[in-house]
């Protein structure tokens, strides 16, 4: 069968599963039996949060930024990884405790005013449509191959199924369903990885095989010959980065503390019923996350060597163009590999440079969003794990974009319309409202997937970048200082977004033929900014708060009573 | 010279629009499949005009002379009582020439049952021709094939046939009830067929 | 000769309101009608002024759609249209909008006069189904049960006032003239006071008293009053709590319009359980509560044919249910001396919620003050238990999940029961959110009130909690309200192959639940679902529209509940088979169904964030 029919098959299968398990676990979740055992089990807890997490741009696009940025592109892995831990253990568990179901609500009732929550619900908005628009472009280059159309038109497909899996589907937060995708997508990520492991350096786990001897016979590590691949064809060595160390440091840091920002991810700690489990269920999570993540560097060496195998020839005097792989043919109808034959003898030739600038060797461009998806295929394994990646792909956008459309939606009618500017509207309203910001946000966010910024993964980046130079230190004064006031945290969040945006928008938009290190503020690159941004936010709250107005004194003891580990809750201070 | 104006006649009705035309819709019950030996026990029938089933125009004739039915009066749910105020065949076969000469027969595989009306019009001389005649099962034999499916078996019952219009399933009473399932049924399958009013005869055909 | 079509004629035989005619009826019907099938394609051309019809669905799904484009409603099987013209003559303004095809039954204007001039019933119900249409298109806000109707309709005496400097005499005087049983006492136009014939009798005869003596001796300060724009259940609610048969009625400036008395209430509601409740409220021993308890169940059912508002059958039965706990509580301290300290008894659930029925069972609690000692605790056992056992002998069973006072864990301090509650707001497991439906429903029967408001103080405290808000919501929206996509029934099937709709379970419940978080969200400390709606309304959690909405939801839902328990075919309880319903019964039930998932879902929304 060929691989487009079998993607349907199990692309369908996946999806067919996922709304059979919505509607055994909505009959189910009703019976005595669910009730005395308690709930979901912190293992399928961890599962789903996992899914949550794993986006788009951690399926699709990691290990590709990996496989062509090498050594820098693990920036994601880490502060990622990172971001997870800190939420985990120094956030959610505080947030809790105050009670507050959204962070913009945190905001608004530890700062006292309805100014700082309705600036934090904006920054909630704007921060997941960055995070969407880069998921709409990982769903759309997964249409985009496996229907045989352009990038265009896959995002537009994808658009349509987001939108009817996350707003009319209902199938969200049902916890089983995001446990079936985890399984999905977990598999899908590890079948190929463990298949071209074995093929390359006989290992069955591609972690050890990441630092193991190819199996050609030839004695040489894996990661020697992708450093000699490298730096023949001109790219720095791939284990050595080629950011600044404070680039690296900046952009690490602005991931971890942007996770804390992330409002559907945060969701996924409140929603455990009792504080023990939330804790196991933590840690299952970030076990579920690193098997992924601890693959992600080995599918990005091996997907590179192979490729630059495959196009450049064993030799490395280049393939004849008409002998190219099928999955060069595939990929140039998508739009995303592109060759460009310049010097005419009809092989293909990869190398660092542009493919338009005359003075560089390269004739192919690939977009580093594919590696993943077509790792399968360059390795020449059989279709149906081609499908499966397929799978695996639609389900980490999936889960992620529908938490995240949820926020907007309710962020717009509940937040914005029904609190704030129009309190009468009925609940027929409020439904019709969330659904139509919800259509809004993926038009406008498949906008920016057709014409992304960067790639999924820098999109993404940018989200945490906005998140942690807005969210992040309102958070944390919010818990840890008593002192600070309404009028410094939305002076705050205001500066910081509003730089960090700033920034991003001129070296992204404005003028992209200035984005190097030699212009960039302290060395710092749009995607690493947000943490400078995180920190002009604590600096302009702390001077705005020294000239203006003090904390009340019922904040204060409430403050007060989130850090107390005695009191199991603030209202216990009364 | 017969045939031509029966042709004619036949080519109008076809170009006819199907809300202009008259339709009889009918239904026999038959004590068995083969005209050579087997009788009409009854025979109901009702008018389409102007695509409305005119309900108060029904006809149900039961046939008194079966000789089966003697044998055993409480086949097809029809006692002796029933029986009794029931028709001579040839007052039932008057009726239905009034009824379908010259006009647009339908019934729920037609050919079966003017099989055994031209068995039975031959026997009392009678000379009874339907200008038109519309097989609702042909009808959706044709629609099933066309889209490409397999014909299962029992797929062109007259309930099989309904069920495929949403139409509510019809309980097997009498040659009169079935006429009217057969009926709304054709209404059914104009309207899907060519939207109804701006359908053709022909186009059922 | 026209011959009967079955299939039509048993169709048109289950419908109303043939069903309830004679069968000739049906037939006329049935064989005068033209079938047709309606489409998207021909639908403009029925309901034209040239030929008034009657038209009833057969099958498919039809939107009858105003004149200004509105929908008025969506109509299936069984469903009839085009008759308002046909009563009034009227031009017809409504068109159809067909959503699903399907058979439509035709009957001509001449035809229909027939069957309109020949059966009385076919006429009224016709006219019935319009007005009923009339009056929901312009939103019922009037309701037309004598208990929903407003005091002032019910009034029939005028206020007979007198000022308290006034002496006896004087009053007594004017009672007689006034040939009333009792007289307000005003100053400067405010009521201050009342005496009844009764108060004449007790406190002025039978103590020898001087009928010089100022009025003001006498008199009962401070009563229990009602404005004129209340509705007729809340004063017969009032009457049944209290005990009182008299009710000053003011208007919204404090001024006395009349008085209302129970045999007002009597007059209309012909039964009696005002007076029940007043027995039991005196019984003096085990025997007599019991004797009393006894009619209850006979009491209810003369007293349900009678009324039509069904939610003062639940209050009823709860107002009994207290007064029983109430005197069972007074004869056990009769019996035992009184009790060493202060306490509260507090009820839960449905008895809190005043809506229960015959078959709920108990669910109550004692509240002890804080510094209570052991031996205290120990006549607090003997005492719930004794309560309990006796409820229990009068007919309202015991609770299977032990939510009784009997039981040591409803029996706590005021701190005792914060923390329980607080361990079900903080970990919010499935176990503890099914704890939560019963116990937030909580309601003060006996005893110290005090206490009981310093625990729904502390709750209220405690509950300001927003993931708990948004557990609940998590938890009412696990459940799922019978109705598909496609605006069908989701029947569910017993063991016996019995199809039935769960009317409490899928349909009262929720609405139960989702207006349990609104109050609690709200800080409303009632435990009543539609006195917690009407709270509401003074908020903008809840728009207003959504909460009439909901109260009639709650209404209908209760009203066809109740149904079921009076004739049921083999069926769990409060459920029902919805093919047993009349056609419009069906709709009603449909659009409830329908209002209830678009809560639930908005709950979901607002406090879960959408997690569905």
């Amino acid at each position: 069968m060929d691989v487009q029919i079998l993607t349907f098959i199990i692309v369908g299968l996946s999806f067919a599963l996922y709304i059979g398990i919505a509607i055994w676990a909505r009959a189910g979740s009703t019976n005595e039996f669910y009730v005395a055992g308690g709930g979901v089990p912190p293992v399928a807890n961890g599962m789903a949060t996992a899914a949550d997490w794993m986006s788009a741009a951690s399926f699709i696009s990691m290990a590709g930024i990996i496989s062509f940025a090498g050594y820098d592109g693990g920036v994601y892995l880490m502060g990622w990884t990172g971001g997870y831990v800190l939420l985990a253990l120094c956030l959610a568990p505080y947030l809790r405790k105050f009670g507050k179901f959204t962070v913009p609500d945190f905001i608004g009732d530890r700062y006292y005013s309805q100014v700082a929550r309705v600036v934090a619900i904006l920054c909630a908005i704007f921060i997941c449509f960055t995070y969407i628009a880069g998921q709409m472009r990982g769903v759309g280059v997964v249409f985009s191959r496996f229907l045989e159309v352009d990038i265009e038109t896959g995002v537009y497909i994808g658009m349509v199924i987001v939108f009817f899996y996350a707003v009319l589907g209902g199938m969200k937060g049902i916890t089983y369903t995001q446990v079936a995708q985890y399984c999905v997508l977990v598999f899908a990520y590890l079948v190929p990885a463990i298949f071209i492991s074995l093929m390359m350096t006989g290992h069955l786990l591609p972690q050890t095989g990441f630092g193991a001897t190819l199996a050609d016979g030839s004695g040489t590590y894996l990661l020697d010959k992708l450093d000699g691949l490298s730096t023949e064809l001109g790219f720095a060595q791939y284990t050595e980065g080629s950011k600044s160390m404070i680039d690296v440091f900046a952009i690490t840091a602005a991931l971890m503390v942007g996770t804390a920002g992330l409002p559907h991810v945060i969701v996924r700690f409140f929603t455990v019923p009792r504080v023990k489990d939330t804790r196991i269920s933590a840690a299952w999570t970030l076990v579920f996350i690193a098997i992924v993540y601890t693959t992600a560097p080995a599918v990005a060496s091996f997907a590179r060597v192979n490729m630059i195998d495959t196009i450049n020839g064993k030799d490395g005097s280049g393939t004849v163009y008409e002998e190219a792989p099928q999955w060069v043919k595939n990929w140039e109808r998508t739009g995303l590999i592109i060759f460009n034959d310049k010097n005419g003898d009809g092989k293909m030739q990869y190398s660092a440079g542009k493919i338009d600038d005359p003075a560089s060797a390269n004739e192919v461009k690939i977009d580093r969003d594919i590696m993943v998806l077509a790792n399968p295929e360059i390795a020449n394994l059989p279709a149906w794990v081609i499908a499966l990646v397929a799978a695996g792909g639609i389900a980490a956008a999936l889960s992620t974009t529908a938490g995240l459309l949820l926020v907007i939606s309710t962020s717009v009618s509940h937040d914005l319309l029904k609190r704030t500017i129009k309190p009468d509207i009925n609940d027929k309203q409020e439904l019709l409202a969330a659904r139509l910001a919800a259509m809004v946000a993926i038009g406008i966010s498949a906008y920016f997937g057709i014409n992304p910024p960067g790639f999924v993964a820098s999109v993404v980046a940018f989200a945490f970048g906005l998140a942690a130079a807005s969210f992040f230190p309102a958070i944390i004064m919010g818990i840890f200082s008593k002192r600070m006031n309404k009028e410094g945290a939305i002076a705050g969040m205001v500066t910081g977004i509003g730089f960090t945006a700033a920034y991003i928008i001129y070296f992204k938009f404005v003028s992209p033929e200035l984005n190097a290190p030699a212009n960039w503020l302290f060395g710092i690159s749009p995607e690493g900014i947000g943490i400078i941004g995180m920190l002009v936010n604590f600096i302009v709250a702390a001077v705005v708060m020294k000239v203006t107005a003090e904390t009340p004194e019922e904040v204060k003891l409430m403050v007060e009573g989130i850090r107390n580990p005695k009191g199991s809750s603030a209202a216990h201070a009364h | 010279m017969e045939w031509l104006s029966r042709s004619l006649a036949k080519w109008r009705y076809k170009h006819l629009l199907f809300s202009q035309a008259e339709l009889v819709v009918l239904d026999l019950e038959l004590t068995g499949l083969d005209p050579k030996q087997h009788e009409i026990v009854s025979a109901g029938w009702l008018p389409i005009k102007n695509m409305r089933i005119e309900v108060k125009d029904a006809q149900h004739y039961l046939n008194k002379e079966v000789q089966s039915l003697e044998q055993s009066p409480v086949y097809h749910g029809i006692d002796s009582a029933q029986l009794a105020s029931g028709y001579s065949l040839k007052t039932l076969l008057l009726a239905l020439q009034q009824a379908i000469h010259g006009n647009v027969l339908v019934g729920h595989n037609v050919q079966m049952d003017w099989a055994f009306l031209k068995t039975a019009f031959q026997q009392f001389n009678l000379n009874v021709k339907p200008a038109l005649m519309l097989d609702t099962m042909q009808i959706d034999k044709r629609r099933v094939l066309k889209q490409g499916y397999p014909l299962a078996q029992d797929a062109l019952t007259l309930n099989a046939c309904r069920m495929r219009y949403g139409l509510p399933l019809h309980q097997l009473h009498d040659a009169l009830g079935d006429a009217l399932a057969t009926a709304e049924l054709l209404l059914a399958q104009s309207q899907a067929i060519c939207l109804g009013g701006k359908c053709k005869i022909a186009d059922l055909t | 000769m026209t011959a009967e079509i079955q299939d039509i004629f048993q169709f048109v035989l289950k419908q109303a309101p043939f069903s309830e005619l004679p069968e000739s009826a049906a037939s006329y019907f049935s064989k005068h009608i033209q079938v047709v099938y309606l489409s998207k394609s021909n639908q403009q051309d029925w309901l034209q002024d040239s030929q008034p019809n009657l038209y009833l669905i057969r099958s498919g799904i039809i939107d009858l759609i105003s004149a200004k484009d509105e929908v008025i409603g969506r109509m299936s099987e069984g469903d009839y249209f085009g008759y308002p013209s046909l009563l009034t003559g009227d031009a017809i303004q409504n068109h159809i909008e067909v959503q699903k095809d399907g058979l439509v039954y035709i009957l001509k204007e001449h035809d229909f006069d027939f069957l309109r001039r020949e059966y009385k019933p076919f006429e009224q119900y016709f006219v019935r189904a319009h007005a009923n249409r009339l009056l929901a298109s312009r939103y019922k806000q009037q309701s037309e049960t004598w208990s929903e109707r407003k005091i002032s309709e019910l009034m029939t005496k005028e206020a007979v006032t007198i000022t308290p400097d006034a002496s006896i005499r004087d009053a007594a005087r004017l009672i007689s003239e006034h040939r009333v049983s009792s007289i307000m006492i005003t100053e400067h136009d405010r009521l201050v006071g009342v005496v009844t014939d009764r108060d004449l009798r007790n406190r002025v005869l039978a103590q020898d008293r001087d009928p010089c003596a100022s009025l003001a001796e006498i008199m009962t300060k401070k009563p229990k009053h009602i404005f004129e724009n209340n509705r007729v259940f809340s004063a017969l609610h009032l009457m049944l709590k209290h005990n009182i048969h008299h009710l000053p009625v003011l208007n919204e400036a404090y001024k006395p319009l009349g008085m209302l008395t129970s045999t007002d209430l009597l007059r209309q509601q012909k039964s009696d359980p005002v007076q029940l409740i007043g027995r039991i409220y005196k019984a003096q021993n085990l025997l007599s509560i019991k004797n009393y308890a006894q009619e209850i169940p006979d009491l209810l059912r003369q007293f349900s044919y009678h009324i039509e508002d069904i939610s003062l059958i639940g209050k009823l039965l709860s107002g009994l249910t207290d007064a029983l706990t109430s005197r069972l509580i007074y004869l056990y301290q009769q019996q035992h001396g009184a009790a060493p300290c202060r306490f509260a008894w507090i009820c839960f659930g449905s008895q809190a919620r005043e809506e229960q029925t015959l078959h709920s069972d108990q669910d109550n609690g004692l509240l002890l003050p804080d510094n209570i000692d052991e031996s205290a605790r120990e006549y607090f056992a003997k005492l719930g238990a004794f309560v309990c056992e006796q409820l229990n002998e009068c007919g309202i069973r015991s609770c299977p999940g032990n939510i009784m006072a009997s039981n040591s864990e409803c029996r706590g301090t005021v701190a005792q029961w914060s923390e329980r509650f607080s361990r079900w707001i903080l970990s919010p497991t499935p176990k503890a959110m099914l704890n939560c439906k019963i116990y937030f429903d909580m309601r003060f029967i006996d005893g110290a009130s005090d206490l009981y408001a310093a625990l729904s103080q502390s709750l209220a405290n405690i509950s300001k909690n927003e993931l708990f808000y948004a557990a609940m919501a998590t938890d009412i929206n696990a459940n799922s309200v019978p109705i598909g996509i496609f605006q069908q029934f989701k029947l569910e099937k017993d063991k016996g192959k019995h199809k039935y709709l769960d009317l409490k379970k899928r349909g009262v419940a929720i609405i139960n639940d989702v207006v349990r978080l609104y109050a609690l969200k709200a800080g409303v400390a009632r435990a009543n679902t539609l006195e917690r709606l009407e709270a509401l309304n003074k908020g903008a959690l809840l728009a207003k529209s959504d909460i009439n909405n909901l109260k009639d939801c709650w209404r209908f839902l209760t009203q066809l509940r109740l149904k079921t328990q009076i004739n049921r075919e083999g069926l769990p309880g409060n459920c029902i088979n919805p093919e047993s319903l009349s056609s419009l019964e069906k709709h009603q039930l449909k659009e409830a169904f329908y209002l209830v998932k678009q809560a639930q879902q908005a709950s979901a929304f607002k406090f879960a964030r959408g997690s569905l």
